[in-house]
């Protein structure tokens, strides 16, 4: 499989396969139960993450809350 | 006619005024962001609120959030409806003191047009939030707003309905206290973005 490039926050991010949601999360070290997605500005339902891989071109807006209130 | 309301017709319209006053706002959470978001809109001219909260005002909220001393022990939605009512007798406030539930999210929230998160921890926002943005509601998080003097506060728009502010970064912990300055940025930014929905 070769890289693909993608588009992350509005950033150019590379990575080295297709790869679903849930696991370029968690190559990011990125806890998936913090997370809100969108995928070609489509809302991204947690369940989802496993099964929606990423392709060249997306572009995805991830928001990874942290606690405060 | 309440003075509030006497003394908003001096900034706006009687048309916005009334945009303001149809809109029902659902605030889950009334700590340092809810109880200041809620002052925030009452000020601003919003009238209809659902407040929600299960805790009680303690000496460390003083710090950040909208109570004073004698608010102590109580618990917080009864505390920041008085609050509010002092600012305006004639709001229409709907409190539910107790835990939120996700399973009864919809039903504590229904009839709501605008939805702002104001919860502490990461896995509640991202919980309330994937609850609601696919439903037909417009909705206001947050996201880092610990210490002080960090990033610059930005706003980021997801979807059609969703908006989220803060530095999305600097968690609130030992290291990042909640400061009054930081965490009333993040609010009054949550309460800008719902007026720009409501008049913009």
């Amino acid at each position: 499989m070769s890289e693909i490039s993608i588009t992350v926050n509005g950033q150019p991010e590379t990575c080295p396969h297709s790869l679903s949601l849930e696991d370029y999360l968690a190559g990011k070290g990125i806890n998936p139960h913090k997370v809100v997605a969108e995928l070609n500005g489509e809302i991204l339902k947690p369940q989802s993450f496993k099964e929606r891989i990423l392709n060249a071109g997306d572009e995805v807006e991830i928001i990874h809350f942290v606690g405060g209130g | 006619m309440t003075v509030l309301q006497q003394g908003l017709e001096r900034y706006l319209s009687a048309g916005q005024l009334d945009r303001l006053a149809s809109v029902r706002v659902g605030i889950a959470g009334c700590g340092g962001l809810g109880s200041n978001c809620a002052m925030l809109l009452a000020r601003s001219g919003i009238r209809r609120f659902t407040l929600a909260d299960f805790d009680l005002v303690d000496a460390s909220n003083l710090n950040r959030q909208f109570f004073f001393p004698s608010d102590v022990g109580q618990p917080k939605v009864e505390a920041l409806g008085r609050r509010l009512l002092e600012l305006d007798p004639e709001l229409d406030l709907k409190l539910i003191n107790g835990r939120l539930e996700a399973e009864s999210l919809p039903q504590v929230y229904a009839g709501c047009d605008i939805l702002v998160e104001a919860l502490d921890k990461a896995e509640y926002k991202a919980i309330f939030c994937n609850l609601f943005m696919e439903r037909d509601v417009f909705l206001v998080c947050a996201s880092g707003l610990g210490g002080f003097g960090g990033a610059p506060m930005r706003s980021r728009k997801l979807g059609r309905n969703m908006v989220c502010v803060g530095d999305f970064s600097t968690e609130a912990d030992e290291a990042n206290p909640p400061l009054a300055p930081r965490v009333m940025q993040a609010a009054a930014m949550q309460a800008d973005a719902v007026l720009a929905r409501i008049l913009g």
